[in-house]
């Protein structure tokens, strides 16, 4: 294996490879930063273009679009609150709360740096390991997702930290508005009106943008400016240094996101939840995330690159994609003769390293990227909202059209995008909402296969160690959330629930 | 003599405005495509039947000379692609991808605002076998085996399909009834769970199309117990088939091309021309060899091939409805 990553290195010394790198992963933080553009597309598009191309400079391009375009989500959802993808939905919650006073450049700082970690730690994990965390990776079941989903949705009670009734309640709203469409394991069509576009359910992406980004620019109108402490000069941002004690954040985050990462149900969006409510849950500061705390970005940055290496685990070693970049990923792979195996890693193992020791370099230049341009990407948030609002406003339409070029799609994103502000307005958690859409058919669907397989005996979610390990983990995060609670909700202790719901 | 310059300029007017307008006309026939044709492609980008028009839209933009603009319309299985071609202006400058069998389940289901008369078949390019796919661990080696497990004790064989109304579900239901027997269907979120389930062992069978598992099976991480095809694959002689085994047992998904009904012919002949002439491109044989399995069928083998799909998704809903 030693001389094929040496091997490999080699091929990645030529010029063209590095260029190759160097504009994927450049075109993929700007298409990770537009809303409804997405990485997925930008891979696809890319196919017919690389099949002429060497296979290692193909290769390398795509993964630096991979890698570019889960970094540059991030940075739209920090300062805008416009999430540009839906792994960066978790990176809003502490973000944007620090773009509004004023350290939009320590977010970035921040997000990049935590990025860049995860995406190091996974790629590591799939250079060492691959073969036998894929072996393991297969040894999730459908009650083994079913509790992962539950596991998920238990960060409903950490991303409420006001009003735990009206929290669940947002996370209910979410679960039934996942029931809209197919059933998954009948195929009846529920909720549906008739309407085709409801067929497979409500699109996430236009409820996302209209959930987080038009319920925001409806508030913003209000306003003159995102900052809200003008007074702040941008230029000393240039100064400030990198948060201390992030370390423990960003490792647990870069673990997590190279574990789920690997699952092929789960994906980007969950892993990112998922350590945002352990980080939250292990700090001693719980009240101050959700209102801008750097441990909130670091926590779900580092866990959505992470997800970069280990998707591409089951996919290399078993020809499983575990999200939708992966799958058009293995369409490019497979166009280059290279079939997902045991042969990717000896018999083509050269090619093999040089793709994946390009992850490596795309981050390392997304790192230097992200860091130098770190105050000008901040500079946008200080912009008028006269031009902000207009702005986020097209992208949010484009966003929403794009993903299906549907215009129904559009409206959705109107409908979910007022119904949020008046929500939000009422104290309901939007965070929870979303959550709810994304897990809800998840935990459907493993649900109603594990019930299958059991003949309807519910023993099969108890039967397995990590179906075990997942309910404990669950329940040691869910109870310390539940007894503070109590707490807050004492009479003596009213005012608190005055404090609104996460975000702001 | 003003009236004779008048008279005398339209003389000269009238016959350029009829020529230019012949002219116009002709620039139609002959000139056909003078601007990009859409390819509406009923499914999200990344996927074979997006993989498959993002090729030949590639190969064949020298062939005729302008570029082909994919569309992805994705939703309801497919639904509301088929919707949008059948929809579209019959001007030659709007196409589509097509699948079975959804194609076919959206009318027999009677959910489609479309039918096959909608559509004129352009080529087929990918038939994707059925195959019904066991873990290598597991005891079943033959098709025999599972026979005898599942009579032996009824109800304790679970295979993994992609769901209700796809062509997984119709081969289960139909192994099922050509054998007697009872599998249970435990349906998946596409391919790769599919795979998860079997490679894990989650699940006892899985029907599945063979370049789904293609890699896994060469990789020797599964065993395929029967093909679904009337004959045995040509780059897989090894796996028999299930009328040679003795059951009735057919499916498979294939990913062509059509056009909006009414069309101007000769814009229909020239596509026709250019989706046969892709085919037989060497670059487009090299990029397809290894990811997609070509099976082309030319305009008049697809439609009455869609024709058969129609009939026979038509008789799966009258028995078992999804």
């Amino acid at each position: 294996m030693f001389d094929l990553l040496v091997a490999g290195m080699g091929r990645l010394a030529d010029p063209f490879v590095l260029f190759s790198i160097f504009s994927g992963t450049v075109g993929g933080i700007i298409i990770g930063a537009i809303p409804g553009l997405t990485a997925t597309m930008a891979v696809a598009l890319l196919i017919p273009v690389t099949f002429a191309m060497d296979p290692v400079a193909g290769l390398a391009l795509m993964g630096g679009v991979y890698s570019g375009g889960m970094y540059g989500g991030a940075i739209s959802s920090i300062l805008l609150k416009t999430p540009g993808t839906p792994a960066a939905a978790a990176t809003a919650f502490d973000g944007y709360p620090l773009t509004r006073q004023g350290k939009g450049g320590v977010a970035i700082t921040v997000a990049t740096v935590a990025s860049f970690t995860g995406g190091i730690v996974s790629t590591i994990f799939l250079i060492t390991l691959a073969p036998l965390l894929a072996r393991m990776a297969l040894k999730f079941g459908p009650p083994e997702y079913f509790l992962l989903a539950i596991m998920g949705l238990a960060s409903i009670v950490t991303l409420t930290s006001g009003n735990l009734i009206k929290g669940l309640l947002s996370g209910l709203l979410g679960l039934i508005i996942a029931t809209v469409g197919m059933d998954p394991i009948a195929g009846y069509i529920r909720f549906s009106a008739g309407i085709p576009h409801l067929y497979e359910g409500v699109s996430f992406m236009p409820a996302l943008i209209g959930l987080f980004s038009v319920s925001q620019i409806l508030e913003l109108t209000a306003e003159s400016n995102i900052v809200q402490e003008l007074s702040i000069d941008i230029k000393t941002l240039k100064r400030e240094k990198l948060p201390k004690g992030l370390g423990p954040t960003i490792a647990r985050g870069s673990l997590i996101g190279s574990f789920v990462g690997m699952l092929p149900g789960a994906g980007a969006t969950i892993a990112a939840f998922i350590s945002y409510n352990f980080t939250k849950q292990f700090s001693r500061d719980k009240d101050s995330f959700g209102k801008g705390n750097p441990k909130g970005v670091a926590a779900a940055e580092s866990a959505n690159n992470g997800v970069v290496g280990g998707s591409l685990i089951p996919l290399l070693t078993l020809g499983i994609p575990g999200n939708s970049v992966a799958a058009a990923l293995m369409g490019g792979l497979m166009i280059k003769g290279l079939i997902p195996g045991p042969e990717l890693f000896t018999k083509y193992g050269e090619i093999t390293y040089a793709f994946i020791l390009s992850l490596l370099v795309a981050n390392v230049i997304f790192l230097i990227l992200g860091l130098y341009l770190a105050p000008l990407f901040a500079k946008v948030a200080t912009v008028s909202n006269a031009i902000l609002i207009p702005s986020i406003a097209i992208l949010s339409v484009i966003g929403s059209y794009a993903m299906n070029n549907s215009m129904f799609d559009v409206y959705l994103m109107l409908f979910f995008g007022i119904s949020g502000y008046f929500l939000h307005r009422a104290g309901f958690s939007l965070g929870a909402i979303v959550l709810g859409l994304i897990l809800g058919p998840i935990a459907e669907q493993g649900f109603g296969q594990s019930l299958i397989i059991s003949g309807g005996s519910p023993v099969i979610f108890v039967s397995s160690p990590i179906s075990i390990a997942l309910i404990i983990i669950t329940l040691v995060l869910l109870l310390p959330g539940i007894i503070k609670k109590k707490k807050v909700d004492s009479p003596a202790l009213g005012i608190e629930r005055e404090v609104s719901i996460e975000e702001d | 003599m003003k009236k004779l310059r008048v008279l005398a300029f339209l003389m000269v007017l009238i016959p350029v405005l009829m020529f230019a307008a012949g002219q116009d006309e002709n620039q139609a026939e002959d000139n056909y495509p003078s601007k990009p044709i859409t390819l509406i492609v009923p499914s999200s980008a990344g996927g074979g039947t997006d993989t498959m028009a993002r090729l030949f839209a590639e190969i064949a933009k020298d062939k005729i000379g302008q570029n082909f603009v994919i569309v992805n319309k994705s939703g309801a299985g497919g639904q509301i692609g088929f919707e949008a071609i059948a929809g579209s202006t019959p001007d030659g400058y709007t196409i589509g991808a097509a699948f079975t069998p959804h194609i076919g389940a959206h009318m027999a289901a009677g959910r489609a605002k479309y039918t096959l008369d909608s559509f004129l078949p352009l080529a087929n390019y990918v038939t994707d076998p059925g195959v019904l796919v066991a873990n290598v661990n597991s005891s079943f080696e033959t098709l025999e085996d599972v026979i005898i497990a599942e009579k032996s004790n009824p109800g304790s064989l679970t295979g993994a399909t992609t769901g209700p109304g796809g062509d997984d579900s119709f081969a289960l239901v139909g192994f099922n009834n050509a054998a007697g027997i009872k599998i249970k269907e435990v349906p998946s979120k596409g391919s790769s769970e599919e795979k998860v389930n079997i490679l894990g062992g989650h699940v006892d069978l899985a029907f599945m199309n063979y370049s789904q598992i293609e890699a896994n099976y060469k990789a020797g991480d599964v065993r395929i117990l029967a093909v679904m095809t009337p004959e045995r694959l040509p780059y897989a002689q090894e796996i028999p088939t299930f009328t040679e085994l003795g059951f009735d047992v057919y499916s498979d998904s294939s990913r062509g091309f059509i056009a909006p009904a009414g069309i101007p012919d000769a814009a229909y002949k020239k596509l026709v021309q250019v989706f046969s002439d892709v085919v037989e491109d060497p670059k487009f044989l090299e990029a397809a060899k290894g990811q997609l399995l070509l099976n082309y069928m030319n305009a008049d083998d697809y439609g009455k091939y869609l024709e058969r799909v129609k009939d026979s998704t038509k008789s799966v809903f009258a028995k078992n409805p999804w």
